[in-house]
């Protein structure tokens, strides 16, 4: 008996909880909970804004149709101030001619530099309705105004679709045109230059990189890290299948459809060399059109002639091309010396809107002043950053409910340490960033945002993650089963007698031979 | 009666009208449109050794066909098992043909392969496709599709109800691909995915699937074996199966801007020619293969937008330069060193 | 002529602007009786100072793989055939078969290992070959055999930043020319590179491609320097496969010369005549120039042809006497290396080394073996003896089990004329199951050993000096020594191999042996014997066990 007592003792009591010890899975705990109360859709920032009139019934009557606009979206929350100018500011702002001057004296007065703010001001003497430049001022001329501010407030320094399609799961049209949200890009200028030996080209294009597209990147700076590049790209040819067009005697060009263009995309990939660098690529490149073939005009889909100073094309998440054409006198010196400001200028606009500054179409009644120099609007900043938290925020959260329903499902795989910490990260920071966003702190809800973004795609793309790496459950009792089943099976038979011999019956069992 | 008569013949002449109106608009709603926005390729042979020579040509084949109808080798995941082109059992050296005419190197002057030999295996396929790649893997062995991105899944070797064999020492079940396309799903990292198999046995591997928006077709059913097509007696093997010979024929007529649907595609081989029935799971994708153009799949779009505002700059800017040049470096004389260790002679010399 | 001429001024002043040079050369010998020797280089030489994020002519590639990993020197072949010496003499630069990487790192950099697997992660993908499987346990760190051949800053430690792999299994093949040929400034298209057509460079005795970068002094000085990125492609053909004893550019490559490359500096073809004298060959069209070079003793004569134009051309070359009888004359060094030994259990590694000089020479063998392999320190016999005075210095690391590769360095003093055999034991080792390749009974693959020596004579020798860079500084380049690296034949041996088909039978034979044995244990242990007395009834069960019975009485 105590022979039948040791083993069930040493099988059932001490071996079975000893085997489950140690084929139990080693797994962090994770906040299950937090995860699956993420709502992307429920994040919004507030934003603020300071009407500045000549009297108090202007600045009443702006800020409540601002407010009227605005209740509509829940992505955006508009904490309107209303001031009345100071009598000498009015004077200064009515009879200044200039509306640069106009700009500095509010600045001198207001501090226009904070992020997230914006301030409306009331100023006579404008042309239109409305006016915008690149500092965190719009002037407006009276109350009669107010539809075309309100109008252009949505439109151009607000956007709350964009904003809206940032946060949510599909993507939007504007989404699929900028480069994905990341810590950092390769900018990359090649200078293709299909025929050396007929022509030379003057372009330094280390210099040109590094003083437009880096004064450019450094003013976003903290969104994203930027590694600038140049290279040549030689004896690189495609075919555009250019017919030849005469305008007038003597004078021709030559016809390029569109659908032709996304083969020189692929033909410049070829040897671009882009999969060496371990961050997303922007690739400008620069085609130099040979003498025989210049110059080539773009014609769009509808088979209409592009008219435009420069003949350009971009990719969304890939890049942008322009066309150099040499002039007639420059194919006869066989010396060619593209015009640096309009061909970075076109690579600077392509770069935008591939960074995610949108287009900003014609509002009537206001003017929007055109951008003279590298460095983006400071508003577009801001609305660069909004648009990134969000997007970033959003992704992060989907990926830890993908995640967290996954390893639900899959109770076999290991959670080790570091995928515990970069989710807990990832949670953490995403609440702060929540939060931050909603008392209006762009930047550090930003940084949080990203942190959180980057934990959430360190966590998801953990390679220990593999459920191929680890045994199913049922693959795990199909070896365990028939090794001790057979084992078990006289044990338990003899728990029986064991509990009856506890019991203290007296137990014969004969066995007659 | 007679107004009966009029009303009738007048309901008649509207239907009519209607239907020509509608027929006549029909034409250039042909094509459901599909909202993605690049196409993404991933290839894999999966068998090793000199006899299967037929499954490297196979995977060649559909290699040259997606790269010739557009798609970049940056959005192609190729897997290769063994070497067959420079294998010294080849008498065509740094050449695969898929015919016995010879007239093809589907080789070619310009291939690059991802994964070849020893890394084709069952993990790094499932590591691929679902993004868990160590983490020094360089770019182009990544797959970095989006939520835009169409993918071709080609698969061939040898394979059985449930699962796909690898170099012959392992297998990929039909719930592990199952698994693996869902968890691409869940992170968004496809719009669309056409499956395509050939082995033997082959639709018991798309069986499993559950996530949306995949459709897929097989070489043989469940019971059924893929059988290859022809013998080239100087190399000495076979050299191409029959599905994948005749998605071939289809395939060299079809040109960037060709009209074909995925339907066409899918009845490219009947029984009488395959000797065996080609499956087709569509439940699972949304639109109607009919109504598809085959260059969602084989094709590459890109969008292009052009461009009319380019900035005009005033001031030409000047970066200010990084600190880390430090231009008051001193330059250090440097010199070759001896490329034998004399030293080492002269100190031990007897 | 006129607009050559504006294009090479152009070309001079564009040099001047930008800092970047080009040149591409090939290098063609005849290796009597019936093989012939095809070298091309192609040389882009890069001011060293300035970033690598902005190139004009280099690979930009390259350039940011070295800096970002903090490399120095890279050195990367794809071979693919052994190189015969004692047949053919020595190439340029001989390469072990299969892949063979090593590279010195920055003395700024402390981890190098790191950067070491994250440098052979990123070529993997830039070259299209498996070099992602260097790891810590096939890496070693030679300390006497590879010294760096670029400049550097003098009294600094390198042989701790230099690391040293070779994956004998890798294949090459034209996947891995595809982005070889990317780097260069003209790709294929145009230049000497548009001869490199895979179906006819692969259907040779032996084919390599490289990729060398290091370091160029700009002048005597040597303040600045020059960052050197050569690629290099080396062919050897059989005149049995392309069925002729002439040959021609056609018959080669497939096609003639297009041309030189439009952004070349300098694009020449060099044959080697010396073997004219006795097996004579005439060469058309005829060279522009021929040099006599005097070089450590040994007299070589150079055909050189001067590329400057985009005419097409072919060089053609016919032997005027068809069949000779070939008498060979082995170079100064020669050496074999094969494996001994029969079984599963042990086995030997044996090198010969013949020094057919009458000087003696010195070298230094490097083996370099898996730690599946492991070789025995205390069983190296150098011509029979334990203790051997040939040996003047040694160095050996023993591996560790899937950690550490085995790692034998000897300095050897070779005597004049003579054959000096080394041999080394080893012992198989048995693999875990998941180790195993999935085509485990092809064999595994010993690498081959590294021999570096410095060589009294040049003869045979046509590796360029370290200070040169193009093929016409190997003229008159006489020195007292003349090092080289060698490389032997690899070996293969046949570890033991289970039955991969066990698993299913092990678990069912494991089961039923477990309850066969646990079954009548349990009864021995928990029940006792008891006697009954004859005669007590005996139950129904019994009854019918018993019929089966015998009877004993």
């Amino acid at each position: 008996m105590w022979a039948s007592a040791s083993f069930v003792g040493v099988l059932i009591i001490i071996g079975v909880p000893l085997w489950w010890k140690t084929t139990e899975v080693y797994r962090v705990a994770l906040p299950y909970d937090k995860i699956n109360a993420f709502d992307p859709m429920s994040h919004f920032i507030s934003s603020e804004l300071t009407v500045l009139a000549n009297d108090d019934k202007t600045a009443q009557d702006i800020a409540k149709q601002i407010e009227k606009a605005f209740e509509q979206s829940d992505v955006i929350k508009l904490k309107i101030k209303k001031q009345v100018l100071s009598k000498e500011l009015q004077h200064i702002l009515d009879s200044v001619a200039d509306e640069q001057e106009a700009l500095e004296e509010v600045a001198a007065t207001f501090n226009t530099n904070i992020h997230n703010t914006f301030y409306v001001v009331q100023r006579k003497p404008l042309f239109k309705d409305v006016w915008v430049g690149t500092e965190r001022v719009a002037f407006f001329r009276d109350v009669k105004a107010a539809p075309t501010l309100v109008e252009a407030l949505v439109h151009w320094i607000y956007e709350p679709s964009v904003l809206n399609g940032a946060r949510s799961e599909t993507a939007d049209p504007a989404r699929q045109i900028r480069f994905p949200s990341g810590p950092g890009f390769h900018v990359v200028l090649s200078v293709v230059h299909p025929k050396p030996q007929l022509m030379k080209v003057d372009f330094n294009a280390r210099d040109a990189v590094e003083d437009y597209i880096g004064s450019f990147v450094d003013e976003i700076s903290d969104l994203h890290n930027f590694t600038l590049k140049s290279q040549w790209l030689h004896l690189l040819e495609f075919n555009f299948e250019a017919k030849e067009v005469t305008d007038s005697p003597g004078d021709r060009h030559f016809a390029v459809r569109q659908d032709r263009l996304p083969l020189l995309l692929t033909r410049l990939e070829e040897r671009a060399a882009t999969h060496v660098s371990e961050r997303p690529t922007l690739n400008l490149a620069l085609y130099v059109v040979p003498c025989d073939t210049a110059p080539l005009v773009l014609y769009d889909a509808d088979n209409k002639r592009v008219s435009s100073p420069v003949q350009a094309f971009m990719s969304p998440k890939w890049g942008g091309v322009v066309l150099g054409n040499p002039t007639q006198q420059e194919c006869q010196e066989k010396l060619y010396k593209p015009n640096v400001n309009l061909i970075m200028g076109t690579f600077l606009s392509q770069l935008r809107k591939l960074l995610g500054i949108t287009d900003k179409r014609a509002v009537g009644g206001a003017r929007l002043e055109a951008l003279r120099r590298a460095a983006p609007r400071r508003w577009e900043r801001d609305a660069l950053l909004r648009l990134r938290a969000l997007e970033q925020l959003a992704s992060a959260q989907a990926s830890l409910a993908s995640l967290a329903e996954l390893l639900g499902e899959i109770s076999n795989i290991v959670i080790n340490d570091e995928v515990g910490a970069s989710i807990n990260l990832a949670v953490d920071s995403i609440q702060r960033a929540g939060q931050l966003l909603e008392r209006g702190d762009l930047l550090e809800a930003h940084k949080y945002a990203q942190q959180g973004f980057l934990a959430a795609e360190t966590a998801f793309m953990e390679p220990s993650l593999l459920a191929l790496l680890y045994f199913p459950d049922d693959q795990k009792y199909a070896i365990y089963i028939p090794l001790f089943l057979p084992i078990m099976f006289p044990v338990v038979l003899s728990l029986k007698n064991l509990i009856l011999w506890f019991r203290g019956k007296p137990v014969h069992k004969e066995k007659i031979d | 009666m007679i107004q009966l008569n009029i009303f009738s013949f007048s309901l008649i002449f509207s239907l009519l009208f209607t239907i020509s109106i509608t027929n006549a608009i029909e034409i250039p709603e042909k094509f459901q449109k599909s909202n993605h926005t690049n196409n993404w390729a991933v290839l894999v042979d999966t068998s090793r050794f000199w006899f299967n020579y037929r499954h490297v040509a196979n995977v060649l084949s559909i290699y040259r066909s997606v790269k010739r109808l557009g798609i970049p080798d940056s959005q192609i995941i190729l897997m290769i098992s063994d070497d067959m082109a420079c294998n010294p059992r080849n008498p065509r050296p740094a050449t695969i043909f898929n015919n016995a005419h010879e007239q093809i190197n589907v080789y070619g002057d310009d291939v690059e392969v991802d994964y070849r030999g020893y890394e084709v295996s069952v993990e790094n396929f499932v590591r691929l496709l679902t993004g868990r790649v160590p983490p020094d893997t360089p770019r182009s062995k990544r797959l970095l599709t989006d939520e835009g991105s169409n993918i071709l899944i080609y698969l061939t070797g040898h394979g059985g109800d449930g699962f796909l064999k690898f170099q012959d020492s392992e297998e990929i079940t039909s719930q592990e691909l199952a698994d693996a396309l869902e968890q691409m799903w869940q992170k968004r990292r496809y719009n669309e995915i056409f499956f395509i198999i050939d082995t033997c046995q082959a639709s018991s591997m798309y069986e499993k699937f559950y996530s949306p928006n995949i459709l897929a077709t097989a070489s043989s059913l469940v019971g059924e074996d893929s059988l290859s097509h022809h013998v080239d007696s100087a190399i000495g093997v076979y050299i191409i199966d029959r599905y994948t010979y005749y998605v071939l024929e289809f395939l060299e007529n079809v040109h960037p801007n060709s009209k074909k649907t995925m339907s066409e595609f899918l009845a490219v081989c009947p029984k009488s020619a395959c000797l065996s029935t080609v499956g087709v799971r569509r439940d699972l994708f949304k639109r109607d293969p009919s109504k598809v153009p085959i260059t969602d799949f084989f094709g590459s779009v890109r969008p292009v937008i052009i461009t009319t505002d380019p900035i005009d700059i005033q001031e030409i800017p000047k970066r200010r330069k990084s600190q880390s040049i430090n231009k008051t470096k001193v330059p250090e004389k440097r010199e070759y060193l001896p490329q034998f260790p004399m030293h080492l002679v002269q100190t031990n010399n007897y | 002529m006129f607009k050559s001429g504006i294009f090479n001024i152009f070309l001079t002043l564009l040099i001047q602007i930008k800092g970047d040079d080009f040149k591409e050369e090939i290098f063609i010998k005849p290796l009597p009786p019936s093989h012939l020797y095809v070298d091309f280089h192609f040389i882009t030489l890069v001011n060293g100072e300035e970033s690598f994020e902005h190139s004009y002519l280099a690979p930009r590639s390259l350039g940011e793989i070295m800096s970002r990993y903090q490399v120095d020197e890279l050195h990367l072949t794809l071979t693919e055939g052994q190189w015969k010496h004692n047949q053919w003499g020595y190439p340029v630069l001989d390469a072990a078969p299969g892949a063979e990487l090593y590279a010195w790192f920055n003395t700024d950099v402390i981890d190098v290992d790191i950067q070491w697997k994250k440098l052979s992660s990123t070529l993997s993908g830039l070259f299209c070959a498996s070099l992602n499987f260097i790891e810590t346990f096939n890496t070693i760190t030679p300390k006497m055999s590879l010294w760096p051949t670029g400049a550097q800053k003098p009294k600094q430690n390198y042989t701790s930043q230099l690391r040293y792999a070779s994956l004998p299994r890798e294949i090459v093949c034209t996947e891995n020319l595809t982005p070889w040929k990317k780097l260069l400034p003209c790709e294929s298209t145009h230049g000497f590179s548009s001869l490199l057509n895979s179906r006819m460079i692969h259907n040779t005795n032996y084919h390599s491609i490289g990729v060398h970068v290091r370091r160029m002094c700009v002048d005597n000085n040597c303040l600045e320097t020059n960052l050197e990125i050569k690629q290099t492609v080396a062919l050897v053909y059989d005149f049995k496969i392309i069925n002729s004893m002439d040959w021609s550019f056609r018959k080669l490559f497939g096609q003639g010369l297009p041309g030189a490359c439009p952004l070349s500096s300098s694009s020449k073809i060099y044959v080697d005549t010396t073997s004219n004298s006795t097996y004579r060959f005439k060469l058309t069209p005829e060279p522009n120039l021929i040099l006599l070079s005097q070089r450590g003793g040994s007299e070589t004569e150079l055909a050189v042809y001067n590329i400057n134009n985009s005419i097409m051309m072919n060089i053609v070359a016919k032997y005027e006497t068809k069949s000779k009888l070939f008498v060979n004359i082995p170079p100064p060094l020669s050496f074999t290396r094969y494996v001994l030994g029969y079984g599963k259990e042990f086995g030997g590694i044996v090198t010969e080394l013949t020094n057919n000089y009458w000087a003696p020479i010195d070298v230094v063998l490097l083996e370099n073996a898996p730690w599946w392999l492991p070789i025995q320190l205390s069983s190296l016999r150098v011509n029979g003896e334990a203790e051997s005075k040939l040996i003047l210095s040694q160095y050996y690391s023993p591996g560790r089990s899937r950690q550490k590769p085995y790692h034998l360095e000897l300095l050897l003093h070779l005597p004049p004329k003579s054959t000096t055999t080394l041999t080394i034991d080893f012992e198989f080792v048995f693999l875990k199951w998941q180790e195993y390749p999935p085509d485990a009974n092809h064999g595994f693959y010993i690498g081959s050993a590294l021999i570096s020596a410095n060589l009294p004579t040049a003869k045979n020798y046509t590796s360029l000096p370290i200070t040169g860079n193009t093929f016409d500084s190997i003229v008159n380049a006489s020195k007292p020594w003349y090092p080289m690296v060698f490389r032997t034949n690899g070996a293969m041996v046949s570890l033991p191999t289970p039955d991969f088909s066990m698993p299913y039978n092990v678990i069912c034979l494991a089961c039923t042996v477990v309850a066969l044995a646990f079954g009548p244990l349990n009864n021995i242990c928990t029940k006792e014997l008891v006697l009954k007395a004859p005669g007590t009834s005996i139950s129904l069960r019994q009854k019918i066990l018993n019929m089966f019975k015998k009877k004993k009485d």
